[in-house]
């Protein structure tokens, strides 16, 4: 056995009994009618699934908040990396502390400042008040996970941007600016393209981190939301408690082939940015 | 806030304190409590064959621990070669005392457990997914509806039905097929309790009162509508502080309403929710109105009531009372040095001196329900099924002082005789705990979570508080004739001293009325505790001016719907 071989060996032995071998037997529960003696029932929990009302409001809302919030995440990031790339030295630092801050502060203990702000009687509500405004239901949009989500996460990405942008070589600006090149066109075809690698990593953490969010979404409206912030964890995490293991084995299934499709469509997309 | 706080209260005269009265004519606490352990009759042979172990898990640990245990230990030792273990979840609560006008009063307080029960639950669930588990789970907090729709627990019935030694005439099948879910038997009550009204004699009019009389059952809304002429008469020189209809807040009363309606609102087997119908919108309304009227209210509003909190609750006046199974004996109990004085925060607070019973508490269906204080399954992982059964059906027999240890009326027929019997001589084995109290008599309060609270006990010596009602009013809540002599309640079951001539005439009395209101339960209250809280939550919203009503239907229409299609 070559050597190089005898290296993996460890990490793949933890990959394979941590990762593939309850997700196998997870799979297992997907096609029974009960966890302990269950009989074999081919595709039926699946097919279940796809008519349970609330999975399908789940799901919809999981890609509703995906679609949306990744690119937020990803254009805010990105612009508050190419501002703060500007500053130099103690500023620098100040505003790049500022944006990690909230990734190491505990979610459980912003939930009681999130609610103040966005409950039926929270402040938001009553600076609407004040100014002769009808009360808005914001734990029953996904404006406030939103909110939250990049509050959280921005700070992630605006350090991978920043350490993407201090990879671009000056001189390639320098260039471009001796070439009469405008702002727009430097970004175009020197930030842009020099990021492409970063870019890619950021959108895919953005997409891992957005499903997420729903510690601070359950810590916040508890096991059942408004069907408007109700996701696909929501239906997951409730199914346990209601001990429908098959049910949530097949969510489960579902969602990592999902997850899966989609990791392997932005490798090969990177693959070929890289090329 | 959501702090639940469940305070049970031992309140104690001062060793200093004028100790005159009867305290040693063997009927007060000192006088000979019954042992918290070991068994009340002789015990039935061993079974053959019955050996192993088997594990009980409960969330409880306060009220039922000791009781499971004693019973273990009795079990074992008419089986040999068996070994029960007792399992608890909940923490041990904190226990304060303090003085207070002479009196000194221990509190023992629990704290909001939510977030432990849900533990507890999570735990129990994991270990049922991964085919363990408890033998024997007490479906204190559990839902076992839930387990029984998994198959998770099994039907007790093939067990009663094959073992030669159980006979379902020795309990009260009423009871047993009210426990029934789906038309299975999934758990056996060792306990249960129930909810009857009593009314003010001196505050309802006669014409009211002959509407009273007829024994019900009764709903709280139709009893708003028999005394609202009373109650425009009483309070029309006292429009301020009128005397109240109930001694509730609004919170309680609507979820006192709401489980009378629940099956108009939510219908769990077809998993819809009608929240938006307008039905619901006009019951909170309705119950806010009805506090702005002056129907609804209490005199205390402080989570932790003290001793002259309790004196003052003591002294105010209702028109309704809406009471437990437990507070029944205050009804013919006259006898010094045991009297079953209870007050609650919760509806059935205030002077009881002039009540009568009314009837049954009733849903908008004129089913009357029946709950389990402590209930038992068995896990269908059990490796020892019939050790368990045997476990389970010790429990609840009489052969078992623990059906009379826990809190509710006995199943068991013979455990509920002795149960009234002990309680009229104040010798039932929760009694044996304040045995070491510096004074004859007790007190205890404790809550009902999150909107009330109930102080029961008994008051101390030379301090009666409440007279024996007046003439008449004893009968209104008796059966019909001949129904007192279906059983022959005390055979075989003097353990514990004889009652004497007085005790044995508030007896006949007591197990009539408590037989009669038996009889009438039909019933469960199949509690969601997911919708519960959902409802409990948004509820708190409205009456606290957060939320319109019908805001706060539309929340619970689409978040109730969310789970029930789940």
């Amino acid at each position: 056995m070559k050597k190089h071989v005898l290296f993996v060996i460890p990490s793949l032995a933890g990959f394979i009994v941590f990762f593939i071998l309850p997700f196998l037997i997870a799979l297992g529960y997907a096609f029974v009618n009960k966890p302990i003696g269950g009989a074999f029932v081919g595709l039926k929990n699946f097919i279940d699934l796809f008519h349970n009302k609330s999975y399908l409001i789940g799901l919809r809302n999981t890609f509703i908040f995906v679609g949306t919030s990744v690119p937020f995440n990803i254009l805010l990031s990105l612009l508050a990396a190419m501002l703060i790339n500007k500053l130099a030295g103690k500023r620098r630092e100040l505003f790049t502390l500022v944006f990690l801050i909230p990734l190491v502060i505990p979610s459980g203990s912003m939930m009681f400042f999130w609610r103040l702000m966005f409950s039926s009687g929270g402040h938001l509500n009553g600076i609407l008040a004040a100014l002769g405004q009808a009360r808005v239901k914001w734990l029953e949009t996904n404006w406030v996970i939103l909110i939250i989500f990049l509050w959280k996460n921005m700070g992630y990405n605006v350090v991978l941007f920043l350490a993407g942008l201090n990879n671009i070589p000056r001189e390639y600006y320098e260039a471009a600016q001796a070439d009469g090149a405008n702002a727009l066109q430097t970004f175009r075809h020197i930030t842009a393209v020099c990021l492409m690698p970063t870019f890619l990593l950021v959108l895919i953490m953005s997409v891992i981190n957005s499903f997420k969010v729903f510690k601070e979404v359950y810590l916040l409206m508890g096991s059942y939301p408004h069907e408007s912030v109700y996701t696909l964890q929501h239906f997951m995490n409730n199914m346990f408690y209601s001990l429908d293991y098959q049910k949530l084995a097949a969510a489960t299934t579902v969602f990592v082939l999902i997850i899966t499709a989609f990791t392997q469509f932005l490798f090969k997309l990177e693959r070929k940015v890289s090329q | 806030m959501k702090k639940l706080m469940c305070c049970f209260c031992l309140v104690a005269l001062a060793a200093s304190a004028a100790a005159c009265g009867p305290g040693a004519g063997g009927t007060g606490a000192s006088g000979g409590a019954g042992a918290s352990g070991g068994a009340v009759t002789a015990a039935p042979p061993a079974e053959e064959g019955v050996s192993g172990s088997i594990t009980v898990s409960c969330f409880d640990t306060v009220t039922y621990k000791d009781a499971l245990e004693s019973a273990a230990q009795a079990f074992e030792a008419v089986h040999p070669g068996t070994d029960i273990a007792v399992e608890t979840f909940s923490a041990m609560p904190e226990i304060k005392t303090r003085e207070e006008e002479g009196r000194r009063m221990a509190v023992i307080q629990v704290g909001d457990q939510t977030q432990e029960r849900a533990d507890y639950i999570n735990s129990v669930n994991t270990a049922l997914m991964s085919g363990e588990g408890a033998d024997i789970l007490a479906m204190d907090v559990l839902p076992y509806y839930k387990y029984a729709d998994k198959d998770q627990i099994l039907d007790l019935s093939e067990f009663m039905e094959s073992d030669p030694s159980f006979n379902a005439a020795d309990y009260r099948t009423n009871i047993l097929d009210a426990a029934k879910y789906k038309g299975k038997q999934y758990i056996f009550p060792v306990n249960y309790t129930f909810n009857y009204f009593a009314y003010d004699t001196t505050l309802l009019n006669e014409a009211a009162r002959q509407r009273l009389d007829t024994g019900g059952p009764f709903t709280h809304s139709g009893l708003l509508e028999i005394g609202l002429d009373s109650f425009n008469s009483v309070n029309a020189e006292n429009t301020e502080n009128p005397i109240k209809m109930f001694g509730m807040t609004d919170n309680v009363f609507f979820q006192r309403l709401l489980r009378e309606n629940y099956e108009t609102f939510i219908n769990l087997d077809e998993k819809t929710a009608d929240f938006t119908g307008g039905a619901f919108v006009e019951m909170l309304e309705s119950v806010k109105s009805y506090t702005a009227q002056g129907y609804l209210g209490q005199t205390q509003s402080q989570e932790e009531i003290f001793v002259t909190d309790s004196m003052e609750i003591r002294q105010e006046r209702f028109f309704f009372k809406a009471l437990e199974a437990a507070q029944l004996l205050q009804f013919f109990n006259n006898i010094p040095g045991r009297m079953n004085m209870v007050v609650t925060r919760a509806g059935g607070a205030g002077n009881t001196d002039d009540d009568a019973l009314a009837g049954l508490a009733a849903d908008a269906d004129g089913g009357a329900a029946v709950s389990f204080p402590q209930a038992y399954s068995i896990n269908a992982n059990s490796k020892n099924k019939e050790l368990a059964w045997e476990f389970i059906e010790y429990l609840a027999s009489d052969a078992s002082v623990s059906s009379l240890s826990m809190m509710g009326l006995p199943v068991n027929n013979n455990a509920l005789f002795e149960y009234a019997k002990r309680n009229i001589m104040g010798t039932l084995p929760v009694d044996a705990q304040f045995e070491g109290a510096p004074q004859s008599g007790r007190q205890q309060l404790q809550g009902e979570p999150p909107q009330g609270q109930q102080l029961q006990g008994e008051p101390p010596q030379g301090q009666q508080l409440q007279g024996e009602p007046p003439q008449g009013q004893q009968l209104q809540g008796e059966p019909p004739q001949g129904q007192q002599t279906q059983r022959e309640p005390l055979q075989g079951q003097q353990a514990q001293g004889e009652l004497d001539a007085e005790q044995q005439a508030v007896y006949d009395k007591y197990i009539a009325v408590l037989e009669h209101y038996s009889d009438g339960l039909n019933k469960v209250h199949v509690a969601d505790a997911s919708i519960a809280a959902l409802i409990d939550a948004e509820v708190t919203n409205f009456f606290s001016g957060q939320k319109t009503a019908s805001e706060v239907a539309d929340t619970l229409q689409n978040r109730i719907s969310l789970y029930l299609n789940e």
